[in-house]
């Protein structure tokens, strides 16, 4: 037989004996890793997940949690709530003060402006008086009294 | 069971309908939990051929099955089922590939088996050890080839030589025409070869 044709039987048994093993091979490893139980690997997190919801899962924990939960979820708006309305009261009650406040402040203020201009006036009055005295010369003296009697004296006349 | 007959004949389907479909529901899942059963070790077969790593090829094979448990309806069983389930495995093993690739940077556990720790598994069987010492550094060269060859390559001769599957079922699974397949195979094989000659 020729001997390149040995050389390439030789070869062709070879190459089908390597692939027959490495088929025997993956079939094999397929089988026991198929057979193998998976193990899944917990880390902090996950264990604490487990831990809540089995936690969640107990009729008596769960119950309270859920009570305790509806509480929270009414009770806090409810209480924030109510806080508004009193400081909304309080702030109206500061305001009304304020404003009664400001009220008797203007009128104080108004009286005594009034009570002042009255004094001023008199004294103003008493001064231009004073100072008309002062003024009129003694010569003229009489045509002073005819003015203080009036039209009714020069009607007369 | 009763309720629902009622409700859906309050819409307007006979009850015999009801029934045949219901049947056909049960027998459809009955169908396919059997084919699930039948097909899982050889889908995790390719996938842990294709991917050295038994966490993922067990978490893609899930996939494949509950993707195939989707869309069992509308199987026409114009191919084979092994054919179709293979084809939902190639494509979710592509997915995977991408997936990793895009995610290089992250570090990610991964429990991928090194190619010539992949040679140390072997049945014991009735060979010697001399045997068997041959057996496991021919196939540490036929993984160390395949590792190099191209995506499409590697699948391609997994299934022609771990599956073995005929070039047209392989054709069908791959999505590409007979002539491209025989290609593929063609040029794996050239490698394989020049492995286990130049070893020699």
């Amino acid at each position: 037989m020729n001997p390149d044709r040995l050389k390439e039987q030789a070869e062709d048994a070879q190459v089908e004996a390597a692939l027959r093993n490495f088929r025997a091979s993956i079939h094999y490893w397929s089988e026991q890793e198929i057979a193998r139980p998976r193990v899944i690997e917990r880390t902090g997190w996950s264990r604490f997940q487990t831990g809540f919801w089995r936690m969640i899962a107990n009729p008596t924990l769960g119950g309270a949690l859920a009570a305790a939960l509806l509480i929270t979820s009414v009770g806090v708006p409810v209480g924030i709530h109510h806080e508004r309305v009193m400081e909304a009261a309080r702030q109206a009650r500061l305001d009304q003060q304020k404003r009664d406040l400001q009220q008797q402040l203007a009128e104080e203020e108004a009286r005594k402006s009034l009570a002042a201009d009255k004094v001023d006036d008199g004294a103003f009055l008493d001064d231009v008086d004073s100072d008309i005295a002062q003024a009129t010369p003694d010569a003229m003296q009489p045509l002073a009294s005819l003015m203080i009697d009036g039209p009714s004296n020069s009607s007369r006349r | 069971m009763a309720t629902a007959t009622t409700v859906l004949e309050s819409m307007g389907k006979p009850a015999a309908a009801i029934a045949y479909s219901a049947e056909r529901v049960s027998n459809s899942a009955a169908e396919f939990a059997e084919v699930a059963a039948r097909y899982r070790p050889q889908i995790f077969r390719f996938l842990l051929a294709s991917l050295r790593d038994p966490d993922s090829a067990e978490t893609l094979t899930q996939d494949c099955l509950l993707k195939a448990h989707r869309n069992w309806a509308s199987f026409r069983s114009e191919s084979s089922v092994m054919t179709w389930l293979l084809r939902i495995a190639i494509n979710l093993q592509k997915d995977h590939w991408r997936s990793r690739r895009l995610q290089f940077w992250k570090q990610t556990a991964s429990n991928s088996v090194d190619a010539d720790d992949a040679g140390n598994w072997l049945p014991s069987g009735e060979s010697s050890p001399e045997q068997q010492v041959v057996a496991k550094d021919q196939v540490r060269q036929v993984w160390k080839t395949v590792k190099n060859l191209s995506e499409r390559q590697r699948t391609v001769f997994m299934l022609r030589h771990v599956e073995e599957m005929e070039i047209h079922e392989i054709a069908q699974s791959v999505g590409l025409s007979e002539g491209t397949v025989k290609a593929h195979l063609s040029r794996a094989m050239v490698r394989v070869r020049a492995e286990l000659g130049g070893k020699r």
